[in-house]
C-alpha cells in the first residue's frame, strides 16, 4: 500500500533532522522523519566498554552494524580498502533514533563570532577551501539559545572572557569542578588563563521532565541509563510526535531523493524493516544524515538535471570533509586524582581559540573524559612499553593518577577531502556505499602544534611529571564523529552546496540540516551548532510556508 | 478356530510391538548424548594445541605477578569466543599466523614456544612485533600485523567486561581498585523501618 | 466361489489395515514411553550429562551446597509440560546444528519457577522473604505512583529490581515520564517477583553445604565484624554481565560522610546489600539508597542486625546492648527510629552527641567497657 503524501520528509532523526521535524510539525506541516536504526537506550549494551560508540572492538553499540554496512577508504598511496562501521577510518555516526546525541559526550558549545568568519579575518591558506558562512554568529544566535533551551543545556560563562555574547543564560547552573579540573584551575591561575565550566547537554538539575546527572564513570559513547543526558531523542523528537503531525518510521534505510525531470524533489525512496523498497512523496524533502551520508545520499540520487547527484553539478557535494584534529597533553600526577564520580571533562580554556600569533584560529582546551580500563591500555608515552610486565604496572600504577588535557582544533578544509561513492562496493542493500578520501591540511598540524605547546604548560604548571603529547598525523581525511562540510552553505552557487537557508541550489524544495552545512567547523564540539542549524533550517522552511510558498514546482 | 488363532497371533504382534518399543525408546534415549559432533577440547575455534599456544602468548602480554595475568583471568575464552563471533574475519589470520609462530619458534630455538623459557619468549615476540622476524616464514600475516592483533585482544580481554569470556572475577578492575559493579543512588527515601 | 477371494466392502478394507495400524501405533507409542521412561527412572548422573552441554553446569552442581540434591528437583522432569518436551527438543536440535549460544541465560519466567523450587525446601526462608521488602513484586515498585513523580521510570531501575526481566524499560512500562497513569505492558508482568532468590544466590558455584555446627559458632561472635557465618551461593547477579559475581569478587564501597572517609565493615555479606543500597557518585553517607552506618553503629555489618532473609532487626538489638553499649540504658526505648518511625535519630547515622550536644553525662553507677 502506497504511503500517503506529506508536506515533509525528514532523513535521519539525529541532531539536525530531530531539530527539523519538530519545528516543522509544531508550525503545522505533516512530517514523516525516517530514521536507519531504532529507539535504543542504556539497556542495550549498559556500560560494557569493549561494545560502546566509543570503543567499537566488539561492534558498535547504536550501530551501524558490521553486517550490513560498509564504506571503502582510499589510502594515501591510491590503493582501497574495504571498513566495517566498527573499523577505524569509517568515519561513524550512530544508528538510532537521536543518532549520536544518545551516546555523546554532550558537550554544548556555541562557536565563535569569528568561526563564521574565518576567511575574514585570517586569510585563505594555500591549498585550502577556507571561507566564511553565509551567515554570522548574530544569525545563529537566537537558535542556539531555543536549542539550549529546549534540549537543555547547563553552563555558565561567566569566567569566559571569550564566550559569544548571549541574550539569555543557558537554563541550567554549570557542573561542578572535579579533583582534577581544581588542580587544572589552579595551574591556569599562574598562567593567566581563565578556565570556565564546559557547557554540557546533560541535567545538572532536574530538567524537560528528567532527573539530574548521576555522574556514571562511563558516559561518552553511552546511552544514560536514567535519561539525564538531553539529546533529539528525549527532548524535540517526543515533542514532534506529541504534535500528532509527524511520523516516525524507523529501520528506514534511504536509497536516494527522487527528482523529476524538472530537477524538483518528489519525495524519498527507502528499504522498510522487512528490506522493501517504498516511496514517500512529499512537499520537500529535508536530509539530515550526517556529513557522510548526506553527501552519499545526494550522490546517490542522479537525475536528468542532476547526472551527477542532487545538487551536484559543480562537484561541490562531498567535499571539504572535515572533523577536528585533536590533540593534547597527557602526564603523570604524584597523587591519585581519580574519582570515581565521572564523566571527566569539566573545565574548559577558550583562550586558543583565536588570536594566536602566526596560526588560523585554534581549540578550546579542556580535560578529558574518564578513560575506561581498556581505552587506558593505549595511553603511554611514546615508546612506553605497549605489552608485558611493564605496560600492566604502568596500567595498576598510573591509571588513578593520569591527566589529560585535550582540544579539538578547527581544521582547514581541503577540497581533496571528500566522500564520493564507490562504483563497485555495495552494502546490504545493493546500494553504492561511500568511498573517504584525502589528506587534512598541513596547517592543521601547525596549529596542534602550537596547541600541545598550550596543553604540556599547563601540565607543568599542575606539577605532573612525565608529560607527553601527541598532535595528528596527515594520512587519510578526518571526519570521525564531528564530520561536517561536505554540503557547505554558500551565496555562490559554483562553490557551494546550499544556500545560506539550507536549501540545494537549484532544487528549491530539497534542504539539508546537518553538519554537512558547516563551512568551517570552529575549534568546538559540533553538536550544538548543528542543533542550532536545525532551528534556522527549520524555521527558514516554516516561515516560508506560513507565507504561502509550499515549494511546488 | 481360525479366529482364535489370528487373535493370538494379533496380541502376540502387539506384545512384541510394545517390547521392542521400549527398547528401541531405551536404546535411542541413550544415544542422545552421543549425536552431533563431539567436539576436540572446550574450543569454539581454536584446537587444543593453539589454544595452549596462544594462552601462553598472552600470559606473556600480561604476565601474573601479585595480581592474575591473563591466563588466570580467562583471556583465552576471550579470544576464542569472539573469533566465532564479531573477530570471525581474523581466525584466518590467527591461525596463519600460529603456524608461522610455531614455525619461527622451530627455526629460531628448535623448540616449541610453550617449552621456551621467559626471556626467550619474550625476545621472540619483541621480534614479532618489530616486524623483525624472518620474513620466508612470515609472508600473510606479517609478524607485527599478527601480534598486534593478538596483543589487542588480550588487552581487551583482560581490561574488557567479563559477559565476552575474559576478566574472571573482575580480576583486572580489583587490580585498579575500581569499584564493580556500580549502581549509583538518586534519590533518598525515608526508612522504613528504625 | 468367486465373492469370497476378493474384498469388496470398505469394511473388510478397514479391517486389512487396522492390524498392521494398530502394531505401528503400540510400536510408536512403547518407543516414546520407553524413553520417557528411561529419562525418568534413570538417575541424573546418567541422563541429563549425557550431553556435554551439560557437563561444566553439572560439575558446578555437584560441588556445590546442593550437591545431594538431584538435578530433577529443580529442574523438574524432561517430560513433565509440553514445554518441557519442547525445550528438549530444541536442545537436540541445537547440538545437531552445533548453534553455539553464549551467556546462555534463565528466562525470567525459569528464575520464577526455580524460586518456586526453592521454597519446597526452604519453606522459612521463603516466607521471610516474601514478607520482606525485598518480597515486592513489580506492581509493588513499578506503579508507585508518588515514587515515579520523582523519579521517571528507566533502565537503571532493572539493574536492582527487575534484574532479570527481558527487556528494556521501554518493554515494561509505559509511559516513561513523571505523569503517568503508569501500566505495564504485559498485565501479568505485575504479581512477578522483582528480587527473587537468584538476585542474591548462585546456585551452580562451588561451595560447602550448610552444617549446623559451623552456624552455632558463627552466631556466638555475631554483633561484630568477624569473618561470620555466610553461605557459599551468596553472589550478586549482576545484570550487566548476564551472570552471577561471588560476594567477595564484589568491591568494599568508599563512603564519605562530610569528607571524612567512614569505616564500612569487610564482611562480604555487606558487599551484597551495597550493590543496590548504593550512595550517588562520589559516595556520601545517607545520600541515594545508602544505609551504611555512620555514627554509633558505624563499621558494623548490615548481617550483624537485619536477618538475611526478613531483613528484620528488631530482634538484633540485644546481640550488642546493653552488655556492649556504652552506657547501660535499654536502647529500645531511646528517642530512635526502631522505637518510633518518625524519630529524628536514624539507627544507622546516630551519634550520642545528637542528644548529648554538651557531651555525654556521667552516670553514678556505668557499666565498663
Amino acid at each position: 500500500m502506497a504511503n500517503q503524501h506529506v508536506n515533509a520528509v525528514v532523513v535521519g532523526a539525529g541532531a539536525g533532522g530531530g531539530v527539523v521535524a519538530k519545528v516543522l510539525s509544531e508550525a503545522g506541516l505533516s512530517v514523516v522523519l525516517l530514521e536507519r536504526g531504532t529507539w535504543q537506550s542504556f539497556d542495550d549494551h549498559t556500560d560494557d566498554e569493549l561494545i560502546s560508540q566509543r570503543t567499537t572492538v566488539l561492534g558498535n553499540a547504536y550501530g551501524p552494524d558490521d553486517a550490513r554496512y560498509r564504506r571503502v577508504c582510499e589510502n594515501p598511496d591510491g590503493s582501497t580498502r574495504i571498513v566495517l562501521p566498527s573499523e577505524g577510518g569509517y568515519n561513524n555516526v550512530a544508528a538510532c533514533v537521536g543518532s549520536g546525541t544518545l551516546s555523546y559526550g554532550a558537550m554544548a558549545w556555541r562557536f565563535m563570532p569569528q568561526d563564521f568568519k574565518m576567511r575574514s579575518t585570517y586569510g585563505c591558506p594555500d591549498g585550502s577551501t577556507l571561507d566564511d558562512w553565509p551567515l554570522t554568529y548574530e544569525d545563529l544566535e537566537p537558535c542556539y539559545e531555543r536549542a539550549e533551551w529546549e534540549i537543555g543545556v547547563a553552563g555558565d560563562d561567566s569566567t569566559n572572557p571569550f564566550a559569544a555574547p548571549r541574550r539569555k543564560p543557558r537554563p541550567m547552573p554549570a557542573f561542578p569542578y572535579n579533583k582534577e579540573a581544581r588542580l587544572l584551575v589552579q595551574a591556569a591561575e599562574q598562567l593567566k588563563w581563565h578556565p570556565f565550566p564546559v557547557p554540557m547537554l546533560r541535567n545538572s538539575i532536574p530538567y524537560g521532565g528528567r532527573p539530574q546527572c548521576i555522574h556514571m564513570r562511563s558516559c561518552v559513547g553511552f546511552a544514560c541509563p536514567i535519561n539525564a543526558k538531553c539529546g533529539t531523542q528525549n527532548t524535540v523528537i517526543p515533542a514532534a510526535l506529541a504534535t500528532g503531525h509527524c511520523e516516525l518510521r524507523t529501520n528506514a534505510v534511504v536509497s536516494e531523493v527522487v527528482l523529476d525531470e524538472r530537477g524538483h524533489a518528489r519525495g524519498v525512496r527507502y528499504f522498510d524493516s522487512h528490506d522493501r523498497l517504498q516511496e514517500q512523496t512529499a512537499d520537500l524533502v529535508v536530509v539530515s544524515a550526517s556529513a557522510t551520508e548526506t553527501a552519499r545520499l545526494l550522490l546517490n540520487s542522479k537525475s536528468k538535471l542532476f547526472p551527477n547527484g542532487a545538487g551536484n553539478n559543480n562537484d561541490w557535494v562531498g567535499r571539504n570533509l572535515q572533523g577536528h584534529a585533536y590533540c593534547g597533553a597527557e602526564g603523570l600526577m604524584a597523587d591519585e586524582i581519580y574519582e570515581e564520580a565521572g564523566p571527566g571533562a569539566c573545565v574548559a580554556f577558550s583562550d586558543f581559540n583565536h588570536g594566536n600569533s602566526g596560526l588560523r584560529g585554534g581549540a578550546m582546551l579542556c580535560n578529558e573524559f574518564i578513560a575506561l580500563p581498556y581505552l587506558y591500555t593505549g595511553i603511554r608515552p611514546p615508546g612506553a612499553p605497549r605489552w608485558g610486565l611493564a605496560h600492566k604496572e604502568f596500567q595498576r600504577r598510573n591509571y588513578k593518577r593520569t591527566i589529560r588535557v585535550k582540544g579539538p582544533v578547527q581544521e582547514m578544509p581541503v577540497f581533496e577531502s571528500r566522500v564520493r561513492v564507490d562504483p563497485a562496493v555495495k552494502d546490504h542493500w545493493g546500494l553504492p556505499v561511500a568511498r573517504l578520501s584525502g589528506r587534512r591540511h598541513p596547517h592543521d598540524v601547525e596549529i596542534a602544534k602550537f596547541m600541545v605547546e598550550k596543553a604540556a604548560q599547563l601540565l607543568r604548571a599542575t606539577g605532573a611529571a612525565d608529560i607527553w603529547t601527541s598532535v595528528p598525523g596527515t594520512g587519510g581525511p578526518s571526519g570521525g564523529q564531528h564530520q561536517a562540510g561536505t554540503c557547505r552553505m554558500g551565496n555562490d552557487p559554483k562553490t557551494s552546496v546550499t544556500n545560506r537557508h539550507g536549501q540545494v541550489h537549484g532544487i528549491d524544495n530539497l534542504f539539508v540540516a546537518d553538519g554537512s552545512l558547516n563551512v568551517t567547523n570552529g575549534g568546538f564540539n559540533p553538536v550544538l551548532t548543528i542543533m542550532a542549524l536545525g532551528y534556522w533550517v527549520g524555521g527558514y522552511i516554516a516561515k516560508e510556508w506560513k507565507g504561502g510558498a509550499h515549494f511546488h514546482a | 478356530m481360525q479366529t482364535n488363532l489370528n487373535r493370538r497371533k494379533f496380541i502376540g504382534g502387539l506384545a512384541l510391538a510394545a517390547a521392542g518399543g521400549v527398547a528401541s525408546g531405551v536404546g535411542g534415549a541413550k544415544l542422545v548424548g552421543r549425536l552431533g559432533r563431539a567436539p576436540e577440547g572446550a574450543w569454539r575455534v581454536f584446537t587444543p594445541d593453539e589454544a595452549r599456544l596462544v594462552e601462553a602468548v598472552a600470559e606473556q602480554i600480561i604476565p601474573a605477578d601479585r595480581d592474575p595475568g591473563a591466563r588466570e583471568a580467562g583471556v583465552i575464552y576471550y579470544i576464542d569466543r569472539q573469533l566465532a563471533g564479531p573477530h570471525k574475519r581474523f581466525a584466518a589470520k590467527y591461525r596463519a599466523g600460529l603456524v608461522c609462530l610455531v614455525q619461527t619458534s622451530q627455526a629460531v630455538f628448535g623448540k616449541p614456544f610453550e617449552a621456551l623459557d621467559w626471556a626467550d619468549q619474550t625476545r621472540l615476540l619483541q621480534t614479532l612485533e618489530a616486524n623483525k622476524a624472518p620474513k620466508n616464514i612470515w609472508t600473510k600475516p606479517s609478524a607485527s600485523e599478527f601480534f598486534g592483533l593478538v596483543r589487542d585482544h588480550v588487552m581487551q580481554g583482560f581490561y574488557g567486561s567479563p559477559q565476552h569470556g575474559g576478566n574472571r572475577h573482575y580480576a583486572s578492575y580489583k587490580m585498579l581498585g575500581l569499584e564493580y559493579p556500580r549502581v549509583i543512588g538518586q534519590n533518598r527515601y525515608p526508612a522504613q523501618t528504625g | 466361489m468367486p465373492e469370497q477371494t476378493q474384498p469388496t466392502s470398505g469394511k473388510d478394507r478397514r479391517s486389512r489395515y487396522t492390524g498392521p495400524a494398530a502394531l505401528v501405533a503400540v510400536f510408536m507409542l512403547s518407543t516414546v514411553l520407553g524413553g520417557i521412561g528411561y529419562f525418568e527412572l534413570t538417575p541424573s548422573e546418567k541422563t541429563c550429562i549425557s550431553c556435554h552441554e551439560i557437563i561444566v553446569a553439572y560439575e558446578q552442581s555437584t560441588n556445590s551446597v546442593h550437591r545431594d540434591v538431584s538435578c530433577k528437583e529443580c529442574h523438574g522432569h524432561s517430560a513433565d509440560s509440553m514445554h518441557a518436551v519442547r525445550e528438549n527438543a530444541k536442545r537436540i536440535f541445537y547440538h545437531l546444528t552445533e548453534t553455539r549460544h553464549d551467556n546462555i541465560r534463565l528466562s525470567e519466567e525459569q528464575v520464577v519457577r526455580i524460586t518456586q523450587a526453592c521454597r519446597d525446601c526452604h519453606e522459612r526462608e521463603f516466607a521471610h522473604w516474601q514478607q520482606s521488602g525485598h518480597g515486592t513484586n513489580y506492581a509493588g515498585i513499578f506503579l508507585d505512583a508518588k515514587h515515579n513523580r520523582t523519579e521517571q521510570p528507566a533502565d537503571q531501575c532493572l539493574l536492582c529490581h527487575g534484574m532479570f526481566f527481558e527487556g528494556k524499560m521501554a518493554d515494561l512500562l509505559t509511559p516513561l515520564d513523571t505523569k503517568g497513569p503508569w501500566s505495564f505492558k504485559k498485565p501479568e508482568t505485575a504479581t512477578r517477583p522483582v528480587i527473587p532468590c537468584l538476585a542474591c544466590h548462585q546456585l551452580h558455584a562451588h561451595g560447602q553445604p550448610f552444617r549446623r555446627a559451623a552456624v552455632v559458632q558463627a552466631r556466638a561472635s555475631a554483633g561484630t565484624n568477624q569473618p561470620a557465618f555466610r553461605r557459599d551461593t551468596l553472589a550478586f547477579y549482576v545484570r550487566q554481565e548476564g551472570a552471577h559475581f561471588a560476594i567477595d569478587d564484589l568491591a568494599v564501597p568508599k563512603i564519605v560522610d562530610r569528607g571524612r572517609a567512614v569505616k564500612v565493615a569487610t564482611d562480604p555479606r555487606q558487599r551484597l546489600c551495597t550493590q543496590c543500597h548504593a550512595p550517588n557518585a562520589y559516595g556520601e553517607a545517607g545520600t541515594g539508597d545508602d544505609r551504611t552506618p555512620t555514627g554509633v553503629h558505624e563499621g558494623l555489618s548490615c548481617a550483624a542486625c537485619h536477618a538475611p532473609h526478613s531483613n528484620d532487626a528488631r530482634a538484633a538489638c540485644a546481640l550488642c546492648h546493653p552488655a556492649r553499649s556504652s552506657c547501660g540504658l535499654d536502647v529500645r526505648t531511646m528517642d530512635t527510629t526502631f522505637r518510633a518511625r518518625a524519630s529524628k535519630h536514624n539507627i544507622h547515622t546516630m551519634r550520642c552527641l545528637d542528644c548529648h550536644p554538651t557531651g555525654v553525662p556521667k552516670r553514678a553507677s556505668q557499666a565498663s567497657h
